[in-house]
């Protein structure tokens, strides 16, 4: 099985299966444009990605790699359900706070589509539901709006409403 | 790993993710929750976690009268680029030109522009000249019941080229005679017909050969025929309102011919709508010349059998739905028709309830969704589960099952009774109240209830009424309640804690009937 070595941004070098690596499509733009298709023996330098998360996106990718790929231009509508997270990543996204804003980040840099939504999906279920308040006390955030502004962004948000989309 | 180690991992926070993320999150969450995340902070307040091609901006003159000062401060600091804009407004100059300055200040990006107004007091005729100058994007131009003055100055129209829909129910067409200029390329137009606008049969008659979709009101009778004239070798969508019409048994053969020939003249046709007092042979032609149709939607006094012979035909339709009408099917000689999958009932009389029943069963077998609107007249209400039951039992394709009685007060024991009998796995359900007259007594287990989601929009309904429900309904795992005093975030929280295996929420706005 030919393999890639990506390194970590503290250093810690990981070989890892060209299939699995290939999940993200940073890499495999960095592949092409560098030429390294046929070169195992360069280091792929990740500045973005610590080892910690790394060895975790390593996990997930490995775990999905027979997945099929998503085509964004396939016309089908976009995935806005959030109750649709399988057993395995479930349990993989039982992380702290820091570990799981660390992934998204990194999907998103090494654009991992799949990791992505999965990220995205698992704090937007953490904010389901709550109120302002039960927000900003489980981020830790300060609220910093003056009560005329509070006023002012609950009506503009008040008059947004969802066009009428006929739901399955 | 040792601590040192772990000291070195940068401490993320969710305030350490872009904006761009931050919205990509909250994309993932409904309108409501997401209200709620951009009131945490300032920052937050500024992200825009929006689909600009779902969302709508509605401003309300009338619902916050001597709020217009916030209207016009918050909106024109805005940076959202709303496509969607809804105004309801009234008549007085100082709001038409905060109207006037909202449009200015979202023109650009603006796709669909509706306009309700919310009195009869004529509208400057200036209004649509800046709409025509300033929206040179409108794709979808709404301008709801209302009159234009007559002033008309020295107005100026633009031609608004990339404009698709227009919806006329004013006097537009007679102010302005050059009209057509002005929406050289719309498809789909909906306008009204009276006999004193010639203007309008004259506009339509221009732009007949390129309309993909037509709604009529017709003000008058009188010229349902002259339209039945001209011809649409393009039209996929058709709406004729036309309730005085009365094509009867004694009608002349010529009337009955020109439709029939008109019909025959649109073999695109795919969605029909009539609110007509048409009889049999019209609709039995219709549905011998435009074989294609998918859904159609038949208003009138009565639906009889040989109709219901003649929809059997359609080998395209999805999509029934049949309004007001007294209803009596065959029991024989009809093809069943494999390709439907909805049927609504809105308001009918059901004649012989066994016998629709049985014809619903052996003629649609496909049948997934069935809808039952307004069938409880005052006669029957006692009776409103055993009619629906009739009506609706044993269909074994059925996947969801929609009634709506907004005015209804349903008793929970024969509600539990009917679902388990007769309800699929999805059932939205709209009432008044759902009362439970034995509240010590707990529901007997008898019967399975095989409802896994509920949509219910019960204004009244009781918290404690609420857990009954969930308690029977021992499949249940999506419980979707509309927004109401009774569910406060305390109740809705208490509820989840206490039935884990069913997600519940409270929406604003949830989906009962489908529209039209």
């Amino acid at each position: 099985m030919p393999c890639i070595q990506l390194q970590s941004s503290d250093g810690e070098i990981f070989n890892v299966e060209f299939e699995i690596a290939m999940c993200s499509f940073t890499i495999k733009t960095m592949m092409v444009d560098l030429d390294l298709e046929d070169n195992c023996e360069e280091v792929v330098p990740l500045t973005n990605v610590d080892s910690n998360i790394l060895r975790k996106i390593l996990q997930w990718a490995n775990y999905h790699k027979d997945d099929p790929e998503a085509n964004p231009e396939d016309g089908k509508p976009v995935d806005r359900r959030t109750d649709n997270i399988c057993e395995w990543d479930q349990e993989f996204m039982k992380v702290d706070q820091q570990t799981l804003y660390g992934l998204i980040k990194a999907a998103n840099y090494l654009d991992i589509r799949g990791l992505m939504a999965l990220t995205c999906k698992t704090v937007a279920n953490m904010m389901k539901g709550k109120t302002e308040e039960q927000m900003r006390k489980m981020f830790n955030i300060q609220n910093d709006l003056t009560p005329e502004e509070e006023q002012q962004i609950r009506q503009e948000n008040e008059w947004c409403e969802e066009v009428e989309i006929v739901a399955d | 790993m040792s601590g040192k180690e772990t000291e070195m991992c940068s401490k993320t926070t969710i305030q350490d993710l872009p904006d761009e993320m931050l919205e990509q999150i909250l994309l993932f969450l409904s309108l409501d929750d997401r209200r709620s995340a951009l009131q945490v902070s300032r920052r937050w307040s500024t992200l825009k976690p929006f689909d600009w091609s779902t969302v709508q901006l509605v401003v309300d003159f009338a619902r916050n009268t001597g709020q217009e000062g916030n209207y016009h401060r918050t909106l024109l600091a805005s940076s959202r680029q709303y496509r969607h804009l809804v105004f309801y407004f009234g008549y007085d100059s100082e709001k038409y030109e905060l109207l006037v300055d909202i449009l200015r200040h979202f023109c650009r990006k603006v796709e669909t522009l509706k306009l309700i107004p919310n009195n009869f007091v004529p509208v400057k005729l200036a209004l649509f000249a800046d709409i025509t100058k300033l929206c040179s994007n409108l794709r979808h131009l709404h301008i709801d019941a209302c009159n234009f003055d007559y002033s008309r100055g020295e107005l100026e129209f633009h031609p608004m080229d990339k404009l698709e829909e227009l919806y006329l129910e004013n006097n537009l067409l007679s102010l302005i005679p050059s009209m057509k200029d002005i929406t050289p390329n719309i498809t789909r137009l909906h306008m009204q017909i009276s006999y004193y606008s010639e203007e309008a049969r004259l506009f339509l008659r221009y732009f007949s050969s390129q309309l993909v979709e037509l709604e009529i009101w017709f003000l008058s009778e009188d010229y349902f025929l002259t339209v039945c004239e001209m011809q649409f070798p393009r039209l996929e969508k058709l709406n004729f309102y036309c309730v005085d019409l009365e094509i009867l048994p004694g009608a002349s053969e010529l009337e009955v011919e020109l439709i029939d020939l008109f019909f025959h003249q649109l073999p695109l046709l795919r969605e029909v709508t009539l609110r007509c007092n048409i009889d049999d042979r019209v609709i039995q032609n219709l549905c011998r010349s435009c074989v294609h149709i998918q859904f159609l939607c038949l208003s009138l006094d009565y639906f009889l059998q040989d109709s219901f012979r003649a929809i059997c035909e359609l080998k395209n339709l999805q999509h029934l739905r049949i309004e007001e009408a007294a209803v009596n099917v065959p029991l024989d000689s009809y093809i069943p028709t494999k390709s439907l999958q909805k049927l609504s009932l809105y308001s009918t009389r059901i004649v012989h309830q066994g016998k629709f029943n049985t014809f619903v069963q052996c003629a649609f077998p496909s049948l997934a969704v069935m809808e039952m609107l307004h069938l409880t007249s005052r006669t029957n209400e006692g009776r409103f589960f055993e009619l629906h039951g009739a009506i609706c039992s044993k269909i074994p394709s059925l996947q969801r099952l929609v009634l709506s009685e907004p005015a209804a007060n349903i008793i929970l024991g024969p509600f539990l009774e009917f679902c388990a009998t007769h309800a699929p796995k999805e059932l939205r359900f709209k009432c008044w109240n759902i009362l439970d007259v034995f509240p010590e007594e707990e529901i007997p287990a008898t019967q399975q209830i095989p409802v896994q989601k509920l949509i219910l929009d019960a204004p009244l309904i009781s918290p404690s009424v609420l857990q009954k429900l969930i308690r029977s309904m021992r499949e249940l795992r999506w419980l979707e309640l509309a927004m109401a005093d009774y569910c406060s975030p305390e109740v809705i929280r208490s509820l989840r804690e206490q039935f884990p295996r069913c997600y519940v929420v409270a929406r604003r706005k949830v989906l009962i009937e489908e529209p039209l």
